[in-house]
């Protein structure tokens, strides 16, 4: 498993060459007796125009990890990076800031907000910055995911792929260093969420896109260049160029090694 | 089920204990009233009680007192007491001193209008408290309350002063003293030969008292050798009812004699039904707003506490509780609620009886008394108020929890709301109902006041909840309209998206505040329409250019001009002319009924002409009652169905009567104030001496003089003597009228900021219960990149917009009840005005109330932690 790490921390890895890293990543949760230790000294580096996946049982980490890269979390030692930023140094109103223009966020569910019309849900993160997003781009985008005729319904008028499509749109709109998503077809059926997993790999591919996606579902890691399995708070196992085949296995031998 | 609401309530503390503060307020309101009330109707009966000392049996005559029970209710001037007909005489004395059982006996005077002024010339008067005069009787020392504390008993050109108006006059023995009497026709010097206290008071409960002189004052009360009354103290071992039916036997029916303790009840009695009762029913007022805009806040949290519920609710019934129980649980709730908040409201009652009486005090108006008891009926009352207000406003949320489906409530959805026809039809079912008995309220003239006012507010009230039903359709369009001004950006996209996202909430939220402002632009309106009137109607009437009348006069009532005052007038550089008016009650018939009694006029100078001091608008016939005639205005002479030519005959309080010829018929006329003239020489013939002085005296200046400085100079001329005239020109006379409805403004302002309280607890509540419902989206919010700063704005805008959409459908509404309050009023010559500075500065008052609710929710969605809000476990 050292070695599995060893791997990853010795990858090609000039600054701009990285879309987010993290660099000895601890995180404990409270305090004394109680305290839970989520991540124990992680190394990781995106390389732009990934698409990694990250998997392990409830529990192992692989939220805390993502929200700690993104920004959401504050890790109790070691660093995170996103596009040159140091996370650790910025305060709240600069990490917000950071979210807004360097990341992008796909949930499982309440990723749009009821009262904006999917138009104004992809637009917000821009918005917010007094900006307004370049209509070519924003046109392309839209057209790629296949819902542009959609754009003046408000949620509560899409269907539960359309939903996940325009959070996509929205984390693509922005063109940020890099997407994060937690299960982003968690909550769809198995035609739609192949849909969206394309979309995505087809984002990777096309535009260059990093992304991280968390996920329990093997054939959804299956889209990724490669799969990063979690246990304890650290990283166990990568596999490179995976196959549903080839994840679904290795989640079998971890879960008989990990019970030992 | 006890149990679950229990744990109901306390799972839920903080959130109904901001809810109830409504109800806390209004229950305070309750309470607080009675508190006050109670505390000086204890000091008012231990006053009595002083006042009946060694008093047995009271002898008054029963005409007396019905005159002095008429004068307390009815117009200012209608009702005059002829004292030297209806007081007591000195043969009744006579008859009594020597029955067996009689210690003492005292003539006693004791009546209105002996008004102490200062070394400055201004009258001496607590707030609205009467000013009194008394005799001393030095024979029957040991009966009624007054003790001579220092100095000694008065002569005839000397005066006792209570201690009081010692101390605030700043006046030592041996002092000259003026004083205001005869009803304030007359100013008078006296010499200060002592003080008197009242029991062991320094006042009697604020009101002043002067004693003078028996013969003295039987001349300045226009008495003749009469009394106000005759006190009979008993000799040891004789019981008060014995002695009275001993002095009855005696005196016969023309005078009354009751004992010294019915006559404590019925003052008692009196100060209940007048005095007490207006103080008691302005402060309940005060708490019907309160509980009214409350129960809209409550109702707004019941129903957001059971959506938020849903599911809970869901899992209850799929675990087999019956509907009922589930109606139950919230009802009992509710229940519990209102009981907490009822005792709080009782302890807050303390603070806002304790708070009114400093403030009335700070204003001049010193109430007496001094602990506030505690009694059952301000227990039972308060809490009936606080159970009943926060049960009917829980009734709806809990019926609607209770027909929810298991299955229903499980997969609980957030609906949108408020777009339903049921409510809006509802609503204007009950505007329409509402206004139909507002309207019968004006119209009934046979109804009491109480059905009168009850028909009104239960018609506004209802009118209100059927306003606030209805706005929920209004509230979409006025916020796109409102959008644009107030909500900018992304952030006001998000407020505006939050506000119409639950219109029925949005609206309800709104209308504790839209009460509020539509009480607030009624008044405005009613305040701007009668300035509009009075200027209209002092253009239309008045042509003379100074008014002088006694100060007295506007707080009482009655107070006249002093004759020799008026000489002096005459005198001054650039007055050209002057004439006095005179008003006395009469009432139509042979027979002097003061049940039906009426002012009458008369001026001592022809003033009715067109150039005169009054404009009078001749219908019909002459402008002046001529020799032996009366001038009628419409009004009653369409009741009487009077024509010109007609005879109209009169009877005084006198006890004469006198048929005139109906000679002129005028429109009824402010500045006459009077639906008859009569010439001076009949007035003087018919009314009683007391009425005999001028109560309006009007100046016209030579041309070319300025009315202000002429006025001026008559000010300079009478010097402190002239201290308690009010001698103004038209403008000033203006504003006199503009300030008397101060008082009503200050009561409905007062009103208006604690309806705004109530809605800045309403508003905030729901605000922060949004959050609270919609942590998801803000966590979301956070994660796409809103900063706190952005969070915060975005609630503050949508505390904004909901309180801009309440502060405009408030004024609409107080606009439109204003208009039609004016419109209703147009017999009596109303216009219709609207002076916009107000509304908008009222509307102003509505924003800065949503920016303060907003505040804490605001902090709180900035505060939303991120991961919590999107966690998906």
């Amino acid at each position: 498993m050292v070695a599995h790490m060893s791997t990853l921390a010795s990858s090609p890895s000039s600054p701009s060459g990285l879309a987010a890293s993290v660099r000895d990543a601890v995180k404990i949760f409270g305090k004394g007796e109680t305290s839970v230790t989520a991540l124990q000294g992680v190394d990781l580096d995106l390389p732009r125009g990934g698409f990694t996946a990250v998997m392990g049982p409830s529990g192992s980490g692989k939220s805390t990890l993502m929200h700690c890269m993104a920004g959401l979390d504050k890790l109790t030692s070691g660093s995170a990076e996103i596009g040159g930023d140091k996370l650790e140094t910025l305060k709240d109103a600069a990490l917000t800031k950071l979210r807004r223009r360097k990341v992008g966020f796909i949930f499982q569910a309440f990723n749009l907000v009821q009262t904006l019309t999917a138009r104004e849900n992809i637009e917000l993160p821009l918005r917010l910055d007094g900006e307004s997003p370049d209509p070519k781009w924003f046109d392309e985008v839209v057209g790629r995911l296949g819902i542009a005729d959609r754009m003046d319904h408000t949620p509560t008028e899409l269907s539960g792929g359309q939903i996940q499509r325009v959070a996509v749109a929205r984390a693509l709109v922005s063109r940020p260093d890099v997407i994060f998503a937690d299960e982003p077809t968690g909550n769809l059926d198995q035609t739609s969420g192949a849909e969206v997993l394309a979309l995505m790999r087809a984002a990777v591919d096309d535009y260059g896109q990093t992304i991280v996606m968390v996920t329990h579902d093997a054939t959804s890691a299956a889209v990724a260049d490669r799969v990063l399995f979690l246990f304890d708070g650290k990283i166990v196992d990568t596999i490179e160029d995976p196959s549903a085949d080839t994840v679904f296995e290795r989640i079998r031998s971890l879960s008989t090694g990990g019970a030992n | 089920m006890l149990r679950v609401a229990i744990k109901g309530v306390l799972a839920r503390k903080l959130r109904l204990l901001l809810t109830s503060i409504a109800v806390v307020l209004g229950v305070g309101f309750v309470a607080g009233a009675f508190f006050l009330t109670d505390s000086m109707r204890d000091s008012f009966d231990s006053l009595f009680t002083e006042a009946s000392r060694g008093i047995d049996v009271h002898i008054q005559s029963e005409e007396y007192k019905e005159l002095v029970e008429k004068q307390a209710t009815s117009a200012p001037g209608t009702i005059t007491i002829d004292l030297a007909r209806v007081g007591v005489p000195p043969t009744v004395i006579e008859q009594v001193k020597d029955l067996e059982g009689v210690d003492q006996v005292a003539g006693s005077i004791f009546e209105f209008g002996a008004t102490v002024l200062d070394k400055q010339g201004k009258p001496i008067q607590n707030g609205g408290a009467p000013a009194f005069g008394a005799n001393w009787v030095a024979e029957a020392e040991d009966i009624g309350a007054l003790r001579l504390v220092k100095g000694k008993a008065p002569k005839r050109d000397e005066v006792l002063l209570d201690a009081t108006v010692m101390e605030t006059g700043k006046f030592q023995l041996g002092d000259d003293v003026r004083v205001l009497t005869q009803g304030g026709r007359k100013v008078e010097e006296f010499t200060v030969s002592g003080v008197v206290k009242f029991g062991e008071s320094n006042n009697l409960n604020g009101a002043t008292i002067t004693v003078f002189e028996t013969s003295r004052a039987q001349e300045l009360f226009d008495m003749g050798d009469r009394f106000s009354a005759v006190e009979v103290k008993a000799d040891e071992g004789i019981n008060q009812v014995e002695l009275r039916n001993r002095v009855r036997a005696t005196i016969g029916d023309r005078y009354d004699a009751i004992t010294g303790k019915e006559f404590t009840n019925e003052q008692t009695e009196s100060i209940d039904n007048s005095f007490l009762s207006i103080i008691q029913n302005v402060i309940l007022g005060f708490a019907a707003v309160a509980v009214f805009v409350g129960a809209f806040t409550i109702f707004n949290t019941f129903t957001i506490l059971v959506g938020q519920r849903t599911r809970e609710i869901g899992l209850l019934r799929a675990i087999g509780a019956s509907r009922r129980q589930v109606l139950g649980i919230v009802v009992l709730e509710a229940l519990i609620t209102g009981i907490v908040a009822s005792t709080l409201g009782i302890i807050a009652g303390y603070g806002i009886a304790t708070a009114l009486r400093e403030i009335l005090g700070a204003v001049g108006f010193d109430l007496p008394g001094a602990d506030f008891p505690l009694r059952t009926r301000t227990i039972v009352a308060s809490y009936l108020v606080g159970v009943i207000v926060t049960l009917v406003a829980s009734v709806i949320p809990a019926v609607r929890a209770s027909r929810l489906s298991p299955l229903e409530a499980l997969r609980a959805n957030p609906a949108h709301a408020g777009r339903g026809w049921k409510a809006p039809a509802f609503g204007t079912l009950l505007l329409v109902g509402g206004s139909l008995l507002v309207l019968r309220g004006f119209q009934v003239e046979d109804a009491s006041v109480s059905e009168t006012l009850s028909a009104i507010g239960g018609g506004f009230a209802l009118a209100i909840i059927g306003i606030a039903l209805l706005s929920r359709i209004f509230i979409l369009p006025v916020t796109k309209v409102l959008s644009p001004i107030f909500a900018w950006g992304t952030a006001g996209k998000l407020a505006t998206g939050n506000v119409l996202r639950n219109r029925a909430r949005s609206a309800t939220t709104a209308s504790a505040l839209m009460i509020g402002l539509a009480l607030a632009a009624l008044v405005l309106v009613f305040q701007a329409s009668l300035e509009k009137t009075v200027d209209a109607e002092i253009d239309r009437t008045l042509g003379s250019d100074i008014t002088v009348y006694n100060s007295a006069a506007l707080s009482s009532g009655y107070g006249y001009v002093d004759q020799d005052d008026l000489e002096e007038i005459k005198q001054v550089d650039g007055v050209e002319s002057v004439a006095s008016q005179y008003y006395g009650g009469a009432s139509i018939g042979s027979k002097f009924d003061a049940d039906e009694a009426k002012i009458i006029t008369a001026f001592d100078e022809p003033v009715l002409q067109e150039d005169g001091a009054i404009k009078l608008q001749v219908v019909d016939g002459e402008g002046e009652p001529g020799d032996g005639g009366v001038l009628v205005d419409e009004d009653i002479a369409k009741d009487q169905k009077w024509k010109v030519g007609d005879t109209a005959r009169f009877a005084f309080s006198t006890d004469q009567d006198r048929k005139f010829e109906v000679v002129g018929i005028y429109e009824p006329n402010e500045f006459v104030g009077a639906p008859a003239i009569i010439t001076k020489e009949a007035f003087d013939e018919l009314q009683a001496p007391a009425v005999q002085a001028p109560a309006f005296t009007y100046v016209s200046v030579e041309d070319g003089r300025s009315a202000s400085k002429v006025s001026d100079a008559i000010s300079k001329d009478l010097g402190t003597d002239g201290a308690y005239l009010k001698i103004q020109d038209t403008e000033a006379l203006r504003d006199t009228f503009r300030d008397q409805l101060a008082p009503i403004l200050g009561l409905v302002f007062g009103m208006l900021s604690l309806s705004l309280i109530i809605a800045l607890f309403g508003i905030g509540n729901t605000l922060a219960l949004n959050v609270f419902e919609r942590t998801r989206e803000i966590g979301l919010l956070r994660a796409v990149g809103a900063t706190r700063r952005q969070m915060r704005r975005i609630i503050r805008t949508e505390a904004i917009l909901v309180a801009l959409f309440g502060a405009i459908v408030g004024v609409l509404v107080g606009l439109a009840a204003g208009w039609a309050l004016v419109t209703a009023l147009k017999d009596e010559g109303f216009e219709f005005a609207v002076n916009a500075v107000p509304l908008v500065a009222v509307l102003g008052l509505g924003i800065i109330a949503g920016l303060l609710a907003a505040v804490f929710p605001a902090r709180r969605a900035a505060r939303t932690d991120v991961l919590q809000a999107i966690a998906t476990e």
